[in-house]
């Protein structure tokens, strides 16, 4: 076809466009062309054929990036039209111009209603094209009973546009659809193909919104798929002789949105997943499309040891392909199967080493994701190497946040000893400080001041290490605000233990104040670095000269909080004695006794009161009483020159007033009356009081606060480093390349045996040569796997919480308990029997993999509620996490804060029961929630008897 | 309106800059369309074929449904060409409403999208003869 009929003027416009030079040029053209099609519109009485023209000029003139806003109104005239010609470039041009919330909207209103009714069913199907794309809120009562009508019209291209508009109705308002559940069942047994098809779309959000009512539709499911494969369907929908493959894939979704942690269900599924796979099997790619989505299904559904073992060689495949858009599919198939088993990940691990070199940048952000899901102690070090290659090298926002995101998480959880995770972290920071979450430097100054709590001089030759780090790190000209914090306080705390190249407290001191001029980009940073002085000159006197020029420079600085401590730092260094209390060395995890009551006070008031002062109003009397900022005058009323400001709290400085139940321990209060010092120094009470330790205003505070309760990694990794299972016992023709698989890798499938060291330290050890075994022989050949898994499964026999390498790799690892109960979901490895939960007594629940929307979605519907209050010992929410997986069986979902929330299921069945625990040590509330009242109770009963 | 010339822009830069031989058809852009996104694309001589999908849609399988599109496309204008699809952009949009309709696959059978693009095409030029 040609351009002829078409008229001159376009013509010259498409090519004219064609051969423009720049963008300056083009858009010239366009706005000639704008002004050109403006006024051929304002003439009257325009035939259809122009009118079709001037409108595709005008989306022409859209396309390019211009404004054609002037032709909207003709567009909407269009669809008036009786002409169907004219009617159908109208709907066309509407749905190209305007948008749901467009004013132009409600003059099409009546025109879709007219033709939704229509004899024609083209202009039926033109109105509910129309449908779908602009379709708003307020249309919707409108239009729906028409569409719901035409559900049942007797030509099938009418009847699938109307089930798309009804899907598009359910993403809006599911409730205008859920009423009509009735209907679209039916729909889904239309004997025509492409109108079942096209139901498939609204019964899979249905089912992503309401699991449970659709359940009764599996076995529908499963048997429409198993027509298909059987080729049951008219030959005009094969593809590729591939009978009806999106039908295929789109079944396959809906039934592993439903097979989800659902045993009963699943069962029913996995013969024609089979079945499917084999059938899919034909070398087109779009077979290869339906197998990825059983590979998928069998990942996300109640795991079947074949099935997995089927999907396992089907993506070695794909990810040993040529082609690369199987190899992305491979990559990414094996992470959701490294997720059930990670097992599985070891056969692949050259061509995971060489996807992680692919030019292809999306086929490498795929493969660091799976490389962070099959990471395990033994090959933590090398998977954070890659991962921290990467940060060094992309420049993608996104990209790098994520990788920030992943190293903490997998240095948190699998650091093999307190040196690495330091010099990771410092390299972390330093790569994208801007990008660490503070807690995670809260994290790390709490490991160097706590230890790891097992062995004191460990602990200290620890924190040696740390500050000889830092030190070294501080000389650096560059340096994140975030790791100067870090440094400042390490330094501030522990400077007394450098014991390298000679430095002195008195050079340290002056490193700092030099650090002090840089340009930061956090105003706390100089904070911290003023504090850290302050430590220094508090704790050994050193004579420096540059403190007085600092507290002088920043004194008058705009920032309050850094004024603040100058000004502290100035008084206390007028006495020293005070100076050396306040301050104490390593006390930061002390805890500071507080005279809640004040008594001291008592004398000095009832004096005052006596004067004729007035008496003490609290917070709120006070703002009734006077705006603004009444915190100064309120504390002259008892004691003019006490300073209660303390030097923290420098991110969340907090407008209220300090309130006078905060002064502090008695000793100390009363040494500064003469002058009336500044009483600030302990760190125990900030702002907001010290009733409140759920603020963390400064990290010193932070470490007080949960002084009993370590986060469980911390204490992992204090645990002796297993034994390293490094290549370099393989012989010598290992390429280099190998030997990073073997990094890589180790610790997958065969490995497992050397995993029992940090799991259970008590356990026999295996020989030394026993346990390299299973890796060098996986260097050498990975189709010998086999062999290396059987000598694990061997060394198995010795301890047997070891074959699991905890399934759910989203929790850090705390003891044997836990592992045993994880199990249950994981599917044995290749040579174990299957395995049974091992417990004397049936659980009550069982895990339960879900997001926290669905839990939000649920959680209403449940009927029955238990509350527990109780004291617990527990310290912090991660605690609290592990010990509701470890007692009660359930699946942690999400931790916000000192919230949680955790999911099961009902044993035997799948009624979910949701667990939410709100944590303020001492006190923690335990809300359960599912649908029968018995179960509640036990459970509830459960949380009471264990958490307490 | 500026939005869409952004993401004209950046999608083009991110698949122009792809080389066919050794990269997959997939591309991931978080900060365009956030995570669960994906640009999947096929390339023709001059013409890239670009949708977007979410994760709920099956990657090869929208890869196929480009096939399908340009099948159709292919014989709906008898050896497709660039100028074609410049010149009835209408009927090339017609047709792909025929394929996916707000955002879901409608309909896979070429056979079928062809013989409804025929008929309302044949109806089309009925009406116009009666109205003018």
């Amino acid at each position: 076809m040609s351009g002829g009929h078409l008229s001159k003027e376009f013509f010259e416009l498409v090519k004219s466009i064609g051969e423009s030079r720049s963008k300056q040029e083009e858009d010239k053209i366009i706005v000639g062309e704008i002004a050109i099609l403006k006024q051929h519109l304002s003439a009257p009485n325009i035939s259809a054929k122009k009118m079709k023209e001037y409108m595709i000029r005008a989306v022409y003139a859209e396309m390019l990036g211009h404004d054609a806003s002037f032709a909207y109104i003709h567009a909407v005239k269009l669809t008036h039209e009786k002409n169907l010609f004219a009617k159908r470039i109208g709907y066309l041009t509407c749905n190209l111009f305007l948008h749901r919330d467009h004013e132009l909207m409600l003059l099409l209103i009546n025109t879709m209603q007219r033709d939704l009714g229509s004899a024609n069913h083209i202009e039926v199907c033109s109105a509910l094209t129309s449908v779908c794309r602009l379709v708003n809120l307020e249309m919707i009562p409108a239009i729906s009973p028409l569409v719901f009508k035409l559900l049942s019209h007797p030509q099938e291209a009418v009847r699938k546009k109307a089930v798309v508009a009804v899907h598009k109705f359910f993403k809006i308002v599911p409730e205008a659809v859920l009423d009509q559940k009735d209907q679209i069942r039916k729909v889904l047994c239309d004997p025509d193909p492409s109108v079942m098809g096209a139901s498939l779309h609204v019964l899979c959000e249905v089912a992503k919104a309401h699991p449970a009512s659709c359940k009764d539709l599996v076995p529908s499911f499963v048997s429409i798929l198993k027509q298909i494969t059987e080729h049951r369907l008219p030959r005009d929908f094969d593809y590729h002789r591939m009978p009806a493959p999106w039908l295929q894939v789109k079944l396959l979704s809906i039934l592993s949105i439903l097979g989800t942690a659902d045993k009963a269900t699943s069962e029913h599924m996995y013969e024609i997943l089979q079945e499917c796979m084999r059938r899919a099997d034909s070398g087109v790619n779009v077979g290869y499309a339906i197998i990825y989505e059983c590979v998928k299904c069998i990942t996300k559904i109640f795991p079947d040891h074949g099935l997995l073992e089927l999907a396992a060689s089907n993506i070695s495949r794909f990810i040993s392909s040529e082609n690369h858009n199987l190899r992305y599919l491979g990559v990414t198939g094996l992470a959701q199967i490294v997720q059930v088993n990670p097992q599985y990940a070891a056969e692949h691990q050259m061509v995971v080493v060489d996807c992680l070199e692919d030019p292809d940048e999306t086929l490498k952000r795929k493969t660091l994701d799976l490389l962070f899901r099959m990471t395990n102690p033994q090959n933590v070090v090398v998977v954070v190497d890659k991962l921290n290659f990467h940060l060094r090298t992309s420049v993608d926002a996104h990209l790098r946040r994520d990788l920030v995101q992943k190293i903490t998480s997998l240095a948190e959880r699998f650091a093999p000893d307190n040196e690495w995770y330091v010099n990771t972290m410092n390299t972390v920071f330093e790569l994208s400080g801007e990008l660490v979450p503070a807690e995670t430097a809260y994290n790390l100054m709490r490991l160097v001041a706590e230890g790891a709590g097992e062995d004191e001089s460990a602990d200290q030759a620890f924190r040696v290490f740390a500050v000889n780090t830092y030190l070294k790190l501080l000389e650096k000209s560059s340096l994140s605000d975030i790791l100067v914090q870090v440094i400042a306080w390490v330094l501030g705390e522990y400077a007394r233990l450098a014991n390298v190249d000679g430095y002195t407290i008195e050079d340290i001191a002056d490193l700092l104040s030099e650090c002090i001029e840089r340009p930061f980009e956090d105003p706390a940073t100089r904070g911290f670095l003023v504090t850290a002085l302050m430590k220094l000159i508090g704790q050994h006197g050193v004579k420096s000269t540059t403190a007085e020029d600092i507290i002088r420079s920043y004194r008058s600085s705009r920032m309050t909080d850094l004024q603040q401590r100058c000004y502290e730092f100035e008084q206390l260094r007028q006495s020293p004695a005070v100076m050396r209390k306040v301050l104490p060395y390593d006390a930061s995890c002390e805890d500071i006794l507080v005279n809640k009551d004040l008594s001291f006070l008592d004398s000095f008031v009832r004096r005052k009161l006596d004067e004729g002062a007035k008496p003490y109003q609290t917070a709120v009397e006070r703002a009734r009483v006077q705006e603004g900022s009444v915190a100064p005058k309120v504390e002259a009323e008892i004691k003019p020159s006490l300073n209660f400001m303390p030097y923290e709290a420098p991110t969340k400085p907090q407008p209220v007033a300090a309130p006078v139940q905060d002064v502090g321990d008695a000793g100390i209060a009363e040494a500064p009356v003469p002058k009336g010092l500044n009483v600030s120094g302990p760190r125990k009470w900030g702002p907001s009081g010290y009733n409140q330790p759920g603020a963390r205003p400064d990290p010193p505070q932070a470490l007080h606060e949960k002084p009993l309760a370590p986060e469980p990694n911390v204490q992992a990794q204090a645990q002796p480093a297993p034994p390293k299972v490094a290549p370099k016992a393989a012989e010598p023709v290992v390429s280099e390349k190998q030997k990073m698989a073997a990094a890589l890798f180790s610790g997958l499938g065969g490995a497992a045996a050397p995993a029992t060291a940090p799991v259970a330290p008590a356990a026999p050890k295996p020989p030394p040569a026993r346990a390299r075994e299973p890796a060098v022989e996986k260097v050498m050949d990975s189709s010998q796997t086999a062999v290396a898994a059987a000598a694990a499964v061997d060394l198995l026999d010795l301890d047997d919480a070891a074959p699991a390498p905890a399934p759910s790799l989203q929790q850090p690892k705390a003891d044997g308990d836990m592992l045993l109960l994880d199990m249950d979901d994981s599917s044995p490895g290749p040579a174990a029997p299957p395995q049974m939960p091992q417990q004397q007594q049936p659980p009550l629940l069982g895990p339960l993999q879900v997001t926290t929307a669905q839990v939000a979605a649920t959680w209403p519907q449940l009927a029955s509620e238990r509350i527990v209050q109780m004291h617990t010992s527990l310290g912090s929410c991660q605690e609290m996490m592990l010990k509701l997986q470890s007692a009660v069986n359930v699946s942690p979902v999400e931790i916000v804060g000192m919230e949680g929330i955790a999911a099961g299921r009902v044993l035997p069945g799948n009624d979910p029961c949701f667990l939410h625990g709100k944590l303020a040590p001492p006190r923690l509330d335990i809300k359960v929630r599912c649908r029968d009242p018995g179960v509640a109770q036990s459970i509830a009963e459960l949380c009471q008897r264990s958490l307490a | 309106m500026d939005r869409q010339k952004h993401i004209a822009q950046t999608v083009f830069r991110l698949v122009s800059t792809r080389v066919d031989e050794n990269c997959c058809c997939f591309v991931e852009d978080e900060s365009l369309f956030g995570p669960d996104h994906k640009i999947i694309y096929r390339h023709f001589a001059t013409l890239y074929f670009i949708f977007i999908a979410d994760s709920a849609e099956s990657e090869l399988g929208v890869l196929d449904l480009i096939q399908v599109f340009v099948q159709v496309l292919d014989s709906c204008f008898e050896n497709v060409c660039e100028l074609d699809l410049i010149y009835h952009f209408d009927r090339v949009n017609y047709i792909l409403d025929e394929i996916v309709m707000a955002g879901m696959v409608l309909e896979t059978n070429a056979d079928l999208i062809l013989k409804a693009v025929k008929e309302t095409k044949k109806l089309e030029q009925e009406g116009s003869t009666f109205g003018f």
